[in-house]
């Protein structure tokens, strides 16, 4: 075996110009690989996250609009909701996109304020949480330096102006939003008598799934279900960011298969004449298979380390997806993300090399001896 | 030890058949030293793919050491080829990016002879044919008579049974071919292989102990010397 390996190896470095830009194809299709999933996994990570950060154990929302958590409900769902055994807290909550200041596209979030400590945990930087539904607003720490706002400033949510009141910290993205409460958010997003999600907390966790069938049954014309399969659920964004995740990798694994398909073919049919001397001298079907096999397996192997450690630079450095014009997430390094890589990248490399095997194996050598 | 039996091989060019050998029977014995001597396409090559394995007939049959070889698949084939002849080609075949020691190591790489082993024969055998001075030449680096003789020493790897030259001197010189040929005379006296060369040189064919010529496909009657 380490004989044909080593075979293998003299013919890689043979063709090294050749190979070297072949690796560097794979390389390629690596890095696209991992930063592209490594992107969908932190923001379905980020976003179920950020979804259980919303507190509650199980989450009530308008599946049918195109991102659910900004579409609303009925608010008197609630009094429903809470008629139902086993139910400890309903809290209708509104999240919505919003110019904050000067700043578009941020998320504010209306609480009533009596669910606040229920559902949250925070503790005050400045000033006090907000305790009635008076028009006030605090600031998540985050923002607030951003903004460079203190209590007793002023912050404008779509054209309404509110004293800031309190500045909190929860050490969850929800640092970077501005919470009004529930009635407020309501006027701001024009949602009157409505709501974005409802969360739902239950005194026995085992009554989860009693409680999600009991709101399917009284309330059929909305999504119930725990807040851990919140991801799965943000339908269709989240399935989209997928599909278009594989269909790059798709676009980029076919492209970088029939390169390499046609770089293994043409050093097959270069070296016809070899592998007919190879099998003159006693060389079985099988060696010269493993041979061509060790040889495409070691440049899906250089090509995918490559991709591996060019990979890992941007992401070790902090590469960050712009969410807003001022705020982006740290990308997050996934290892299983990184091993995946490697393997297709070997994959991809082998399986290209199997039609040029094929034909090498079939090939008498009295054949390539006089025609080769 | 080595029998042709009606041996027959018609190549066919789209819808034409070329008959290029018609019932060849030809028996060596160990030992022997036999030239098949031919003009250019009298099929010298062509007997000698089949008698080496490396083609089929389209009738009659090849045995060696008492085993049909006509009808073995493709891997007992290659065992034959890897333990039981060795080949000279008429340009040598080596592989181009191996040294000389490197490409007298390959039929032992495929009989799986242990390194070690194999290193010391292939040098032992380099320096047979007066290659020991240049076992890590490529080659390219290496004269036509020394590829011959890598070639030669390469064929002798395996202590092969037979040992088939197509045309072993035709790409050499005068003096390079009277330097192999008497190596392949030598070779025969020592190992007590058995030698079969194809020339269309009468020269040549007079070093081997028997001559058979080739005409048209057809195998005419054996001329004995010494």
């Amino acid at each position: 075996m380490f004989e044909i390996l080593n075979m293998a190896l003299q013919n890689i470095t043979r063709r090294a110009l050749r190979n070297a830009l072949t690796a560097t194809g794979l390389a390629i299709f690596v890095i696209i690989f991992i930063l592209v999933s490594s992107v969908t996994l932190t923001m379905q990570k980020s976003v179920t996250k950020s979804l259980s950060d919303l507190g509650g154990e199980i989450i009530i929302w308008n599946e049918s609009s195109l991102v659910p958590f900004l579409g609303n409900i009925p608010e008197n769902y609630t009094n429903s909701i809470e008629q139902i055994a086993y139910v400890k807290n309903v809290s209708p909550q509104i999240t919505g996109i919003s110019r904050v200041d000067t700043e578009d596209l941020r998320l504010t979030l209306g609480l009533n304020p009596s669910d606040i400590p229920v559902f949250y945990t925070y503790t005050m930087i400045e000033g006090a949480m907000i305790t009635t539904n008076e028009s006030k607003a605090v600031i998540g720490y985050l923002f607030a330096d951003f903004l460079k706002k203190h209590v007793g400033d002023n912050v404008t949510i779509d054209g309404q102006t509110l004293p800031v009141v309190g500045i909190y910290r929860t050490d969850t993205w929800i640092d970077n939003v501005v919470i009004v409460p529930f009635e407020v958010a309501q006027n701001i997003f024009n949602l009157a008598g409505r709501t974005s999600v409802i969360m739902v907390t239950v005194t026995d966790p085992n009554k989860i799934d009693f409680v999600i069938d009991e709101v399917r049954e009284e309330l059929p014309d909305v999504s119930v279900f725990k807040s851990q399969e919140a991801t799965a659920r943000l339908t269709p964004l989240m399935n989209s960011i997928t599909w278009v995740s594989y269909a790059l990798f798709t676009i980029a694994g076919v492209a970088c298969f029939f390169g390499i398909t046609n770089v293994v073919t043409t050093g097959i049919f270069e070296r016809t004449r070899e592998i007919g001397i190879l099998k003159a001298l006693g060389a079985k079907g099988i060696d010269v298979m493993k041979m061509i096999i060790y040889e495409s397996a070691l440049l899906g192997t250089l090509g995918g380390i490559l991709g591996c450690l060019v990979s890992l630079i941007p992401l070790l450095q902090g590469l960050l997806i712009p969410i807003t014009s001022t705020t982006a997430m740290r990308i997050s390094v996934f290892s299983e993300v990184f091993l995946y890589g490697l393997v297709l990248s070997i994959a991809i490399s082998v399986l290209a090399a199997l039609y040029p095997v094929w034909k090498a194996v079939r090939a008498r050598p009295n054949e390539v001896l006089r025609f080769g | 030890m080595l029998e042709a039996i009606n041996l027959s091989k018609t190549y066919e060019m789209g819808k034409i058949s070329v008959p290029a050998l018609q019932n060849i029977n030809l028996r060596v014995e160990k030992g022997d030293f036999i030239a098949i001597q031919g003009p250019s396409g009298s099929g010298k090559t062509t007997l000698l793919n089949l008698l080496g394995a490396l083609d089929t007939p389209t009738s009659g049959e090849v045995w060696i050491e008492n085993v049909n070889i006509t009808r073995m698949s493709e891997k007992n084939l290659s065992d034959i080829r890897c333990r039981r002849i060795g080949f000279v080609f008429q340009f040598y075949n080596l592989v181009p990016k191996m040294s000389a020691l490197r490409n007298v190591e390959l039929p032992m790489i495929f009989a799986k002879i242990p390194e070690k082993s194999r290193k010391e024969k292939a040098e032992k055998l380099l320096e047979t044919v007066g290659l020991a001075h240049r076992l890590q030449h490529k080659p390219s680096e290496l004269s036509a008579g020394e590829q011959q003789r890598v070639a030669m020493a390469r064929a002798l790897a395996n202590d092969p049974a037979i040992v088939l030259m197509d045309e072993p001197t035709g790409n050499l010189d005068r003096e390079n071919t009277k330097n192999i040929m008497k190596l392949i005379e030598e070779l025969n006296k020592v190992h007590k292989q058995t030698f079969i060369l194809t020339t269309h040189n009468p020269a040549i064919a007079k070093f081997a102990h028997k001559v058979s010529s080739l005409r048209d496909g057809r195998l005419l009657p054996t001329t004995k010397f010494g």
